[in-house]
């Protein structure tokens, strides 16, 4: 196929270099303005600076070696369940402070189980309200954190 | 000698009184709740409850404030091994091998093994406590910023062997670690670094947001996209006791993870957090067969776990013989004692002894009162894991949002744990294990405050680190291990070696 | 021009929002009030917050929340009071940093001026400068002698703190270039200076008061106008020849803009009241808090006082070495 193609061996290691690369590139931009002061007297971007550097070395070593070594190929990506999962979080982060605990609660049970491979609808609902009464209870009332439970 | 049996009898006299048993137990349940709960930690606790105590006799009170202390470290590690959350930074330790052992059936096992572990290694810190505090607290004085810098390097080298996968990885992740860690204000210029104007940012990332995101949310995807692993979790659950091979495997790691904790605990500010890593590495490193650690290996449970406890414990030490807090939660318990009216310092042991010898007696109590309570409620544990994946993981998802909410009060928390968790979930496919960047997230900002200290205070000549000798024995220990993990080879070698044997 | 029409909607303007605030503080309080403190629980804003928290709820016969909202720089907290609703409910525990932070920070997200209004200053407590036994000087100006002949330094709670300002004006003062190196709390600074780690360390009396006693740390001076009672024989930094370097820890409560007068002197007149029932008194005292209590009339002159007098060192200083 001649020398313009150059086969992924190792496609896990790779992403995880370009992973990174991308990091590493984005504490350089973002930590440019900060002072860099002397190994002496460090300033507050010494650090940050040397440490994204060491992470491109670490990324294009780990590229390169990705293109030479075999390794395991990716793994399929649960990506449905995946966000669900992440979104039923982001939803309690919205809900929480409007909604109470209560309300909160029951709705991120019952959005999560969506997520399930097995999931059982009517058990979940069921679910979702014993977990709203015991976290209202148990955090709330019992230990009182700061939460409000009831809508406000 | 007898000075010391009088003194623990005075101590004992005053811990054994009714009321005074009656508050350790209070504290120590108390402690185990919000130990088992992601995120809600002792710190917060011990704050709500300080102005309750101040009705309550000085002994009394701080007897129930350490209570909830060591009680919360015996429930942390509950939820480590059954769900892989670790609350704290100890737990990530107890989380690589605990919850390993769990998901091979062996979750009561690894529970009995954790407390009896800690309270082996509360005991023998109380007696450390008592008989060499004042030497104990004079190696906490020869630790400037010179010493620490070289012990957080030691500990972020020995972060490498918490890896069982790629050594290259995990040097990666440290890096990456150390990256996270510089978020925030910078101690030594108060500059922002990363914070994108956001001031919850400006205090960094929470400890219990990445873990959370990393370790819990990531395992969770992963656990649902597999399916049926849990359900053969749940029918091999089998013998919740220790088998006799495994208690034998387990007491020697045991009586090194306390001396271990023992030791680091004593140190201001980082010393306990590298107690759990520090005992892991050394057994990873003793062990014959390495390979068994991060598959479930009861000695990466039974050291991390003992060390954990003996640190929580020896780290009353600076504040019982100085008044120097070590944490923030001994901060808090200098206020408890200040609004009794006591002044904290080098002279409570002489001006209160019937608090201080009763505050150490009632340690030992707690702790057996902790065993007491901690085995029989294994099996409730254990039960736990019966309840279907389908439900469990809703409320795991559930008490880790409130969890992590509860930090700061902040749902910025919340949505940052789900960035996290997308890491972990990317972390996992890519074979890159998140223990190391942990490490180097607790630890980096430590080791640079220090280093950036030290060479303030030697006018930023680097010499310092090799001309004091405690910071030059860490380094050339950190050197070793460095060269031990680098040689992969000649180890895969050798373990090959063991095998054919 | 001001026409008659104006003038007259603007008195009856007035009048409307005094009467309305006097109603507010008739009814004030009839739910919990919030007490925002933006440190930590177990450091010295926390403390007194919860000494008094107690006994205030038993004061003013309303639940009285303590909410930590901790960040390096009080900042966090700050912003959550100066967007809070102005009716006395949420209100701040304002301590060092809240007076510092505009000559410190490049940015902040609300006007420390604007956004505020005063209720009461709590209390302050001096910062008393304590030297390591090994270091040859007894007094303060043998002390500064030394440091313009030999390199020192000294250890601090963190930049910004009162600590490390007193340090910072002594350097300026006294025209020395002691090094400053900061810790997260005034605890491990201690903890710096009793290993002999650094020269010396500013911190609160309280706790220094068991290791000078014991001799394990000399006291050099401490700052405010006069002696303390627990310790009367450390000299103040006027008596020790310097002027103008007396920076006092310092704690007090804000509320949002526009919460009524009427209503933050309720809630000051509680404050002041709790703080000097004999015991709370006594207790503060130990702890090193000397009580002030003045009036939110007062309390607004200071801190813009303080504000000012902040920006003004800012511009002669670099603050944030």
């Amino acid at each position: 196929m001649g020398l313009a193609t150059v086969r992924v061996r190792d496609p896990q290691r790779l992403l995880f270099a370009v992973f990174l690369l991308v990091l590493g590139a984005l504490g350089l931009a973002l930590g440019w303005k900060l002072p860099m002061g002397t190994a002496v007297r460090m300033g507050a971007g010494y650090l940050p600076k040397v440490l994204s550097g060491i992470l491109i070395l670490f990324g294009a070593g780990l590229s390169l070696s990705a293109l030479a070594v075999d390794g395991p190929p990716l793994d399929r990506w649960a990506w449905r369940r995946l966000g669900i999962v992440l979104a039923a979080l982001c939803l309690f982060g919205i809900l929480v402070e409007h909604a109470g605990l209560f309300v909160t609660t029951a709705v991120v049970v019952l959005f999560a189980t969506a997520a399930a491979p097995d999931r059982r609808w009517r058990e979940a609902a069921v679910f979702a309200l014993v977990m709203a009464g015991f976290c209202t209870l148990l955090f709330s009332v019992f230990l009182g954190l700061p939460l409000p439970a009831l809508p406000s | 000698m007898t000075d010391i049996l009088a003194n623990l009898a005075i101590g004992f006299g005053e811990a054994l009184s009714l009321t005074n048993l009656a508050f350790c137990l209070i504290g120590v349940l108390v402690g185990t709740l919000v130990g088992v709960l992601p995120g809600i930690g002792p710190l917060a606790t011990v704050a709500m409850l300080l102005p309750i105590t101040f009705a309550l006799q000085p002994v009394t009170a701080l007897i129930m404030l350490s209570g909830i202390y060591y009680g919360a470290q015996y429930g942390g590690s509950t939820t480590a091994i059954l769900v892989n959350l670790p609350g704290e930074a100890s737990s990530v330790v107890t989380c690589l091998d605990g919850y390993q052992m769990a998901r091979r059936g062996r979750a009561g096992a690894a529970l009995a093994v954790a407390a009896l572990g800690s309270f082996f290694a509360g005991t023998v810190a109380t007696v450390l406590i008592v008989t060499v505090a004042e030497p104990m607290t004079e190696l906490a004085l020869r630790f400037g910023p010179a010493e620490y810098f070289s012990l957080m390097v030691f500990g972020l080298i020995g972060a490498v062997v918490l890896a069982s996968g790629s050594v290259v990885n995990a040097l990666a992740m440290i890096v990456v670690g150390l990256l996270l860690g510089l978020i925030g204000i910078d101690v030594n210029s108060g500059a922002q670094r990363y914070t994108f104007g956001i001031p919850n940012l400006s205090d960094g990332i929470s400890f219990v947001t990445i873990a959370l995101g990393l370790f819990g949310i990531g395992d969770i995807v992963l656990n649902l996209e597999r399916g049926t692993d849990r359900s053969i979790l749940a029918t091999r659950l089998g013998g919740l006791w220790l088998t006799r091979a495994e208690a034998r495997q387990a007491a020697a790691p045991v009586v090194r993870g306390t001396l271990i904790g023992s030791m680091l605990g004593v140190l201001p500010g980082g010393g306990a957090v590298l107690s759990a890593f520090a005992a892991y590495t050394a057994e990873k490193k003793l062990a014959r067969d390495p390979t068994r650690f991060g598959h479930g290996a009861i000695e990466g449970v039974a050291a991390p776990e003992a060390a954990n406890n003996a640190g929580a414990q020896t780290s009353f030490i600076p504040m019982l013989t100085l008044g120097i807090p070590s944490n923030a939660l001994m901060a808090l318990m200098i206020g408890a004692l200040i609004m009794h009216g006591i002044q904290p310092g080098p002279q409570v042991l002489s001006s209160q002894p019937t608090l201080f010898w009763g505050l150490i007696a009632s340690m030992w109590i707690g702790n057996l009162m902790l065993l007491v309570i901690n085995l029989p409620l294994i099996g409730i544990w254990v039960a736990l894991l019966k309840v279907p994946y389908r439900l469990l993981y809703t409320a795991i998802l559930v008490f880790s949002a409130i969890g992590v909410y509860s930090i700061g009060n902040s749902v910025i928390d919340v949505f940052l744990t789900a960035v996290f968790g997308l890491l972990g979930y990317f972390f996992l496919k890519v074979g890159a294990e998140p223990a190391p960047l942990l490490l180097g997230f607790v630890l980096g900002p430590m080791m640079e405050e220090n280093l950036r200290r030290a060479m303030l205070i030697s006018g930023g000549d680097p010499m310092t680190f090799v001309e004091r000798p405690i910071s030059l024995g860490l380094l050339l220990a950190a050197a070793g291990l460095l060269a031990l993990a680098l040689l992969p080879k000649l180890r895969r070698a050798r373990a090959e070696a063991f095998k054919e044997a | 021009m001001i026409t008659k029409r104006q003038l007259l909607g603007s008195l009856v303007g007035v009048a409307l929002a005094a009467a309305a605030g006097g109603a507010a503080a008739q009814s004030f309080p009839s739910g919990p009030v919030k007490i925002i403190v933006p440190r930590a629980p177990g450091g010295g804003s926390d403390n007194i917050t919860r000494m008094i928290g107690p006994a205030l709820e038993k004061k003013l016969g309303v639940p009285v929340v303590i909410e930590n909202r901790p960040d390096a720089t009080a900042v966090l907290g700050a912003d959550l009071v100066a967007k809070a609703k102005p009716d006395g409910y949420t209100v701040y525990l304002s301590d060092n940093s809240f007076y510092q932070n505009p000559a410190i920070l490049d940015s902040l997200p609300y006007d420390t001026i604007k956004d505020f209004t005063a209720v009461t200053m709590l209390a302050q407590g001096p910062v008393i400068l304590i030297v390591h036994p090994s270091i040859q000087a007894k007094t303060l100006p043998e002390l500064i002698a030394l440091a313009k002949k030999s390199k020192l330094t000294f250890a601090s709670g963190g930049i910004g703190s009162s600590t490390h300002l007193v340090g910072v004006m002594l350097n300026l003062k006294a025209g020395t270039s002691i090094t400053h190196v900061p810790f997260k709390s005034s605890g491990p600074a201690l903890n710096a200076l009793l290993g002999g780690h650094v020269s010396m360390q500013f911190g609160g009396i309280s706790s220094a008061r068991p290791f000078v006693e014991q001799g394990k740390v000399r006291a050099i001076a401490l700052t405010g106008d006069r002696r303390d009672p627990s310790m009367p024989d450390v000299p103040t930094f006027q008596e020790g020849g310097l002027q103008g370097a007396d920076v006092t820890s310092v704690w007090g409560i804000h509320a949002p803009a526009g919460t009524p007068l009427a209503v933050r002197r309720v809630l000051r007149d509680a404050v002041v009241a709790v703080m000097r029932e004999p015991e709370m008194t006594k207790t503060l005292a130990e702890r090193g808090y000397d009580i002030i209590g003045n009036t939110p009339e007062e309390h607004q002159k200071q801190t813009e006082a303080l504000v000012t007098q902040w920006i003004e060192v800012g511009k002669k200083v670099n603050l944030k070495e």
